[in-house]
Order: structure tokens, then sequence, then C-alpha cells
């Protein structure tokens, strides 16, 4: 059995569709984009995690921008 | 299983000054409590908005000169007596207190979740349409709430400030690093093109030649410190040494010059008696002198020994002068020893760094270093003057090299600060220019992040508008002002902007021209498009008495798009103080069998909050149809009031013709000849399952429904052949009604509840009165009636 999907709320729908538009700007990198729409959700990044997902996209960006 | 209240207590809550339960039907979404002013509609609003959103309620709306708090207690009753209970349909049960100032709710099941719960009040709606764009934006942007969202952009900002601050420090490091570099490239006469091409270019030259060359620099005028130092040392040393001798000498001559009685043997006398004192002393039992063996007793032994010492005490005191003296003189040819070991040591030291070595110092003191060589090569043993003097020759020889030394150091430390220099500078640009990278990611990044929210922000209340306007055409077709429209102010962020029609205008705001009744139902229509865009299946509406200005078409507008609305949500209650209302379900003019009527009775401190349930008119008159003994008058009466209900409801939805008269009222019997051709038209279609023909379709889960036409026209005509009896029985006092017979009144009261059957739909309880084109329908559509006009 698998668990009733959840409806999400205005906040979890709006992180997904920005954490997309991050990802296609490739400012940021699909490794992080989990954490960065669960973040964005329910408002837990902070300043500090911003700039590590920014850095890490511009210091160790993914080879094919998959993965 | 839904969400719906199932069960509602309170306990000296508000107007609940003693305990009241309300029973609430979860099998029907709507729930209509009435109540006229003062009975307690709000309290029971209040309780559900207090456990639900641990909220005041309505008392947030209110000025009560201080805490509100206190006042939701009902009076005489404390604060802490204040429980709300709640129970869900699903299961799901709450408790709800006042713990000082704050509601505590604490779940008592083991299943279930809170419901969502939406209340509207006059005051949300004034906040929604009178308010300033801004609050507009504030009430709008709760209830669409992206504040988790919003709280990310607060830390997005935060560190877009933090990475500036970053920046500029970065750049103040390049300011600084580059003006020192500029100091010490001018210093040097500013060669080449720039102070940094300079400098990059020193960075890379390579040092190690100078760095070794000043480690022998510094190896040999170290070894030419520690050669003076030991030359030193062993000059002390020697000093020492012949001061001693001279200073034993000096005692010698003093005992020469004592009495020559017993001369230089007497201090050898003093020794010899001081070392035979321990063997004659007391407790030896000594009985001969331990010398010459002579027999002596030990008691004279000891004088004689006393008496010999203390006549030898010159003597004695000047032996003890040499011991020390002699002492001394070792020890310092000790030290002597030990520093001509060092010196000698020094001096290999320096013979075999100089000779490594190469310099133009080194060379032209070659001549000393090859007589130190010798000099310790003739006694390598043994630290000699000549090796000494050797020594100090070849280092005044050699001393220019702390000159040199100093030269080499100099250069040395000003590679490094050039180079330290050049690479803070290529460290402090080589930051900066991330952390500029990093502000223009971060500041796309926010644009991107702040853009989505506005623009889903901007969506939704397009689509909040949309639906609104869609919804206030219900309520006011045909009107020319409505099309309500939601939208973000262009240049005022955190604006929204509320725009309407009115006559030619589109661009209207609607508190400057709408009646208060359309702004009523315009914010009741925001309200809903905003709480239809939720969770609905798990939201609660409570809707407390907010039409107060709306007339009595519009009322029945809005009744029928609550109704409409209400099987979307998980419950509706609309709290009102229209009778005529609760009297739309009550009478079929509204889907009554899909709402709980409950009335509020008069509310008084010592009973508090009282209510019941009302059941539809048509099924109050088959129970007292039923009911023994008959209340001929009742049956009659309420038979009567229905008939008529039913009938005006026709007459006017088929627009039948009515004899004219001053107040616009007319007689049961105007309306039943008005009606009477109509009734012969008239056809009911119902939707009813198929009988089952025993076939097994399994999946198919769509009820097949077959449709039945109904003529009305014998339940009609049957009321009316009784229909004398509504005044003969129900109205007035007359002999001619008594002689009516009990079951003459039951089927007077019988066929009008036939009738009233036979055109309302079986599924919701409404007589159909919705316009489809061809037809009447219900609101659950199952039922419809025909023709939809009819002029004869």
């Amino acid at each position: 059995m698998t668990e009733p999907e959840q409806e999400k709320s205005p906040s979890q729908e709006l992180a997904e569709q920005a954490a997309d538009a991050l990802l296609k700007a490739k400012l940021v990198r699909k490794k992080d984009l989990a954490e960065l729409r669960s973040a964005l959700g329910i408002g837990s990044a902070t300043a500090e995690d911003w700039i590590s997902w920014l850095d890490l996209a511009m210091e160790k960006p993914e080879d094919d921008g998959n993965e | 299983m839904s969400r719906a209240i199932k069960q509602l207590t309170l306990r000296s809550f508000r107007g609940a000054t003693k305990p009241v339960d309300i029973p609430l039907d979860t099998s029907k979404p709507l729930v209509v409590l009435f109540g006229e002013n003062g009975c307690g509609k709000s309290s029971l609003i209040d309780a559900i908005d207090f456990i639900a959103n641990e909220s005041y309620g309505s008392l947030m709306n209110r000025s009560v000169g201080g805490h509100r708090h206190p006042f939701l207690a009902s009076l005489g009753s404390d604060l802490a007596d204040i429980e709300i209970k709640l129970q869900t349909e699903e299961g799901g049960a709450w408790t709800a207190k006042l713990e000082k100032t704050r509601a505590t709710v604490e779940r008592t099941s083991t299943s279930g979740e809170l419901p969502t719960v939406h209340v509207l009040r006059r005051a949300e709606i004034l906040r929604i349409v009178e308010a300033k764009p801004a609050e507009r934006y504030q009430e709008l942007g709760r209830l669409i709430d992206v504040s988790s969202y919003q709280k990310s952009e607060t830390a997005l900002r935060e560190a877009l400030r933090t990475i500036e601050d970053s920046l500029q420090r970065a750049v103040d490091r390049v300011d600084q690093a580059s003006s020192r570099l500029e100091e010490l490239w001018e210093a040097e006469g500013s060669p080449g093109a720039s102070a940094a091409a300079w400098g990059a270019a020193k960075a890379k030259e390579a040092v190690a030649e100078l760095e070794q060359r000043e480690a022998t620099l510094k190896s040999v005028t170290q070894a030419i410190d520690s050669v003076k130092e030991r030359r030193n040392e062993y000059g002390q040393a020697l000093r020492r040494m012949r001061s001693a001798e001279q200073r034993l000498d000096g005692i010698g001559t003093e005992l020469k010059q004592l009495p020559s009685l017993e001369g230089a043997d007497a201090v050898a006398l003093v020794a010899l008696l001081q070392r035979a004192k321990p063997l004659v002393a007391e407790g030896t039992n000594t009985t001969a002198c331990p010398l010459c063996l002579q027999s002596i007793p030990g008691e004279d032994l000891r004088t004689s020994i006393e008496e010999r010492l203390s006549k030898l005490d010159d003597y004695v005191k000047l032996a003890d002068r040499i011991t020390a003296a002699e002492r001394n003189r070792d020890s310092k040819a000790a030290v002597l020893d030990n520093s001509g070991t060092s010196m000698l040591s020094a001096l290999s030291k320096l013979v075999e760094l100089a000779d490594e070595a190469t310099s133009e110092v080194v060379a032209e003191g070659q001549s000393h270093l090859a007589a130190l060589q010798d000099a310790l090569g003739s006694c390598p043993e043994e630290i000699t003057k000549d090796a000494i003097r050797a020594g100090r020759e070849l280092c005044r020889a050699l001393a220019p090299l702390t000159d040199e030394l100093d030269d080499v150091s100099s250069d040395l430390a000003k590679h490094n600060a050039i180079r330290i220099q050049h690479e803070a500078l290529i460290d402090a640009k080589k930051d900066a220019l991330h952390q500029d990278q990093l502000v223009a990611q971060l500041k796309k990044t926010h644009e991107i992040v702040e853009g989505a929210r506005k623009a889903h922000v901007d969506s939704v209340l397009h689509s909040i508008g949309s639906e609104c306007e869609a919804l206030y055409a219900r309520i006011h077709p045909e009107e020319k002002l409505g099309s309500p429209r939601l939208s973000m102010h262009e240049s005022k962020p955190g604006s929204v902007e509320l725009e309407g029609v009115f006559q030619n205008r589109t661009d209207i705001p609607p508190q400057g021209y709408y009646s208060e009744s359309h702004l009523d139902t315009l914010g009741f229509c925001v309200w809903l498009a905003i709480a239809q865009r939720g969770d609905h299946k798990s939201t609660i509406l409570l809707i407390d008495d907010v039409f107060t200005s709306v007339d009595a078409q519009h009322i029945s507008r809005i009744v029928d798009l609550i109704s409409d609305v209400a099987e979307e949500f998980a419950q509706v209650i609309v709290a009102t103080h229209y009778r005529s209302w609760r009297d739309r379900y009550k009478r079929a003019h509204a889907p009554g069998l899909k709402a709980q009527l409950l009335e509020l009775h008069r509310w008084t401190l010592d009973k508090g909050i009282s209510l019941s349930s009302t059941k539809l008119a048509v099924e109050e008159l088959e129970e007292q149809c039923e009911t023994d003994p008959l209340e001929r008058q009742a049956v009659a009466s309420q038979a009567g009031i229905l008939l008529e209900a039913l009938l005006d409801y026709l007459s006017l939805n088929y627009r039948r013709r009515l004899p004219r008269n001053h107040d616009n009222e007319w007689t049961l019997w105007d309306l039943l000849s008005a009606c009477r051709k109509l009734f012969g038209a008239l056809e009911i279609e119902r939707d009813q399952a198929k009988a089952s023909d025993g076939s097994d379709d399994e999946g198919d889960e769509e009820e097949a429904l077959a449709t039945v036409t109904e003529a009305v026209a014998p339940f009609y005509e049957e009321t009316g052949r009784l229909v004398f009896l509504r005044n003969q029985v129900g109205c007035h006092f007359n002999l001619s009604g008594d002689e009516i017979s009990n079951d003459d009144v039951r089927a007077f009261g019988e066929a009008t509840a036939k009738l009233v059957r036979s055109v309302s739909c079986h599924a919701c309880g409404e007589i159909p009165s919705r316009n489809k084109g061809d037809h009447f329908a219900c609101t659950c559509g199952k039922t419809r009636m025909r023709p939809l006009e009819y002029d004869k």
C-alpha cells in the first residue's frame, strides 16, 4: 500500500516551481534540489543554506547538468 | 468519512451559561442555524473558531476597552471553566480550554485531523472590500498563505546582504594590498610597467640561493659569536683560577709566619688529632691510645686531645682555610678545563664553517683561518694561547660578515614582503571576484524566487478574481455592475487592487459606487472564491449572519449559491437571522434534504443557549396527519400554508396572471385559479436507479439511471377538491367546519403533502426552479420540471 498523496500547501507548490526555475537557470544543482524544495516550502532555508547552494553550483557544477 | 463536525459542546463559553450539546447531521453538507438576534448564533460560530483556529472569534473585531479574553467566559463563569469539545465524523475529537490568555487545544482521539475552518463575519467582508490595497494584500496574503516561502525569501535577502558585506571587505583588502605593493614598488624606484606587474615578477623570482647564503652567513656569524662568548668565558675562568691559586699561596705565607715550634708539622699534627677525636669519643670504651697502644683511660685521652687542639687553635683555623682554598682552586681548575674544551670546540666549529663558506670576507681572512687551523692541529686536545690568539684574529677578519648577513636578510625580507602583498592581492582579487559572482547569482536567485511568488500570488488573485466574478454574476445577473477583479498593484509591492464595473466604467473601486448590499455580496464572493482554492474536503465554512442589507431576491440567489457549493466542502454552517432563509429549505424552495435546519430559541441567563431541529414543512404535516388525536386545526392550517407557499412559488416561476390589488397579496383561491391550467400541463421527470437485471457488471460504478415521467395534475385535483377545508377548519370559526370529519381533514393534509412531494426532488428536496434552457431543474439535477414556460 502506498500513502495517499497529501495536498500541497501553496508554499510547497510555490517552492517546487521556484526550485525548478532555479535549477533551469543553473543557479543550484540537481543534487541539492530536494533539500531546496523542502526548505523553501517549510521556510527553513537560512542565509547560510542559500550561500551554500549557490556556492556549490558555482564551485562544483554538475558535469551534465543532471547529476 | 469527512472532517465534518458531528458534535459540538460548549461549557461556560460566551452565551453558553449552561452546558449545551449540538449534534450535527454529517450526512447533510449544509447546516442552517436560524435564530433571531441575541439567541447565541455567534457564540456557536466563535466556539468552532476558538477550537479550530485558537481565535477569540467575533471578539477580535470589537473593542472592549482592554483585554478581550475575559469576555470569552459566559456571565457568572470563570475563565478556567471554559471548555469546548468538538467531534468529527471521521472520529477526531478535541477539547479546547483557555490557559491564561490563549486557547489550548488537546486531541482526545487517536485518529482524525482537525478540519480547516474559514469564518466569514461582516468584519472580514469589510477587511476584504473596504481595506486599503496594502491591507487587502495582508488579508488576502494571510488566506493565500505563502508565509513559509516568504521566510526563505527573507533568508535569501539576508544572504545577499552578508555576501555584499564580504564583497566590500574583499575589495578593501584588494585596495590595502595594492596600496602596500605600490609603496614597495616606489621604494624600489618604480621599476617596470606597474606595481602589480613588478610584484608578480618579483614574487616569481627564485630565492633559494639567497636563503642558502643567509643560512651559511648566519651559521658563520653565530660561530663567531660563539667563539667570542667561549673566549670570554675562558678568560674569566682563567682569571678565577689564578685568583684561587693566589689565595692558596697567601695562606701558605701566613703559615710560614706562625711560631716554628711545631712548624709545618703542626698542620699535620692538627689533622692527626682531629682524625683521632672520633676514635676516643665517649661511648667507644677506649682504654688505650690508638696510635701507640699505650694503656691510657679513654677520659684521659679525650682530655689530652682537646687540650692539645686548644693550644694549636691558630693552626686548626689555618688548616681549615687551606683545605677550603685547595677545594676552590680545584673547582676553578675544573671550570677552566671545561671552558678550554668549549673554546676548542667553538674554534673548531668556526674553522669548519668558515672553510665551507664562500665569501670575499672569508677569502680575505684565509691566512687567519690557516693560522687557526695550524694552532688547533698542533695541539688538538688542549686549548693553547696560539689557538686563542689565532681565533681572535680570525673573528676580527670575519667581522664584516655580520654586515653581509644584514644585507642578505634585508633583501630576503623585502622579497617576502613583496611576495606576501602580491599573494594577498591575488587572494583578495580572487575572493572579490567570487563574492561578486555570488552576489550576482544571489540577485538572480532572489529575482526568480520573488518573481515566482509574485507570479503565483498574481495567478491566485487572478483565479480568485475570475471565480469571484462568476460567483458574483450568479447573485447579480444582468446588472450593470460587478465583474470584480483582484490584481497586484503594478508599482506598489504588497498591494492588491480591487476593481469592478459600474455602468460603462470598468475600473471602478467598488467601495466608491457600490451599495452596501453589493459590497456585502462582493466580499462574500471574494471570501468564497479564496476558500474554494484550498483543500475543500477538509474545510468547513462558517458564515456568521453576514447579509444584513441584502434584499429578498438576492438572498434567494445567495441561498441557491451556498446550497450549490456546500457539497464541495466538508461542511458549511450558515448562521442567519433571516427566517425566510430557513423557510426556503423548510418549504422545498431550496434543497431541504441536503440541509440540517436548527433553530435557536430565546436566550436567557438561566437557560443559556438552547436549540432544536426544524423539520421540513411537508414532513411536519405528514407527522401531524399520522398523530392521534388529530389536531384538526393545525393540520388544516399547516396544509393551507404549505399549499399557499407552493402555489405562490410556482406562480412566480411561471409568471402566472393574478388579479391586481393594492398590496400584491393574493388569496389561496387566487393562486389556485392562476395555477389550475398549469398543473394540467406540468410534468415531473425523475432520475431513478434501474432495477437490477441480474448481470454482475463489476467495476461499473456508475449507477444505471432510468427517467420516470410523472403528471402532477391528479395530486392537484385531489388537493383542490378539499382545499375549502383550509378556511372552514384551519382559519375561521364557523359551525359548518365542525361538521367536517377528521378523515376529511386528514385527507386534505395528506393530499397537500403528496402534491408538494409530487413536485419536489426526492433526493435533494427542492422544487425544480433553476432555468436549464428547456426545463427547470433542482439543485442536484435529478429532478426536472417541464415545461419551462406556460402562458395559457
